[in-house]
């Protein structure tokens, strides 16, 4: 029974492989006419496969104290999920949430990256009065 | 002076049903399927191993130690700590250490009714391979995942060495929803 117990044991404990990433820079600028902190969020543009298939699925987020310059190290999963959009929203009030209803238009923007050169991606994101979410649909580039 | 004394006599009562040297049980429901093997030691100390999958895309393994606390005749209440290993694939991997915290309060009667309460922490393990502008490299990075589930059941001796349960189990795995399950269950307890 020893035996048994202990080839159980092992067959459950199986390690996955290794998750293929790229380290990925991201510098650039966030601007905007308005003051308050920044909070980016990178996603795949569509993540998973079949009926799991989902469209923008969050990497990684990043505060910036203000608008200004962008120099975001982050690592990009290689083999899950294709293209890569970058949305940024403005908290003009400080109240820690985008639009809160009652409360004025704040600044957001979505932008598709273009691919990575040498594991670097430039961008410039401009901020735009809107209440809007990421947006799948966005056609716009850097 | 009188509440101890009563928690002094609660807790010095015989225990109702001695423990079998080594019992196995099997359950098989939605989602979870399981096979426990149980070995009783003296003092009310057993350990437990246990293997169960979630339709054979998460895998769990531990090995528990348990201590039962009689509580008159016909209460008990049983605490354990164990420790596995989680292995899931393929929609969302996981795998790691997992440490397990039990508690279960059952009544024994012709029907007895359980309750348990697991409170799991998972050492999630990821293998990075990552590419960069200053070239390749393997890191390990740990992800602390939280899992708390309720068992609420009962159980059903059909023999002296046969019980049947049957068990509802509900909570959070991993920090997120699970769809609650149910488990019909066989224990064999060796006489």
């Amino acid at each position: 029974m020893k035996r048994t117990l202990c080839l159980l044991l092992f067959a459950l404990a199986s390690c996955l492989d290794a998750e293929p990433t790229a380290e990925v820079r991201i510098l650039g600028e966030v601007r905007s006419n308005q003051t308050g902190p920044i909070e980016l969020w990178l996603m795949h543009r569509s993540y998973g496969e079949g009926i799991l298939k989902t469209q923008l699925a969050i990497i990684g987020t990043l505060i910036l104290d203000q608008p200004g310059p962008i120099d975001w190290q982050i690592l990009v999963p290689s083999d899950a999920g294709e293209g890569l959009t970058l949305y940024a929203w403005q908290d003009h009030n400080d109240d820690g949430a985008h639009c809160l209803p009652g409360t004025d238009i704040e600044s957001a923007k979505t932008l598709v990256l273009a691919p990575a050169t040498n594991f670097t991606i430039n961008t410039t994101i401009d901020l735009e009065p809107s209440c809007d979410g990421p947006s799948w649909s966005t056609s716009s580039t850097p | 002076m009188i509440t101890c004394a009563l928690l002094a006599a609660t807790l010095s009562a015989p225990q109702a049903i001695s423990p079998a040297p080594v019992s196995v049980h099997v359950a098989a429901g939605f989602p979870w399927t399981g096979i426990a093997v149980e070995k009783s030691f003296a003092s009310n100390f057993s350990a437990t191993l246990e293997a169960e999958t979630a339709l054979g895309r998460r895998w769990e393994s531990r090995l528990q130690l348990n201590k039962d606390w009689p509580i008159r005749t016909s209460w008990r209440l049983r605490s354990g700590l164990g420790t596995g290993w989680v292995y899931q694939s393929p929609s969302v991997p996981r795998q790691g250490v997992q440490v397990v915290a039990r508690v279960e309060a059952s009544y024994q009667s012709t029907y007895s009714p359980f309750v348990t309460l697991d409170y799991r922490y998972l050492i999630g393990l990821r293998e990075l391979a990552i590419q960069s502008a200053t070239g390749d490299r393997t890191e390990w990075v740990t992800n602390p995942y939280v899992s708390i589930l309720g068992q609420v059941g009962v159980r059903r001796a059909i023999s002296s060495s046969l019980e049947l349960d049957l068990r509802m189990i509900f909570g959070e795995i991993d920090e997120v929803f699970a769809i609650p399950g149910a488990l019909l269950g066989l224990r064999w307890s060796q006489r």
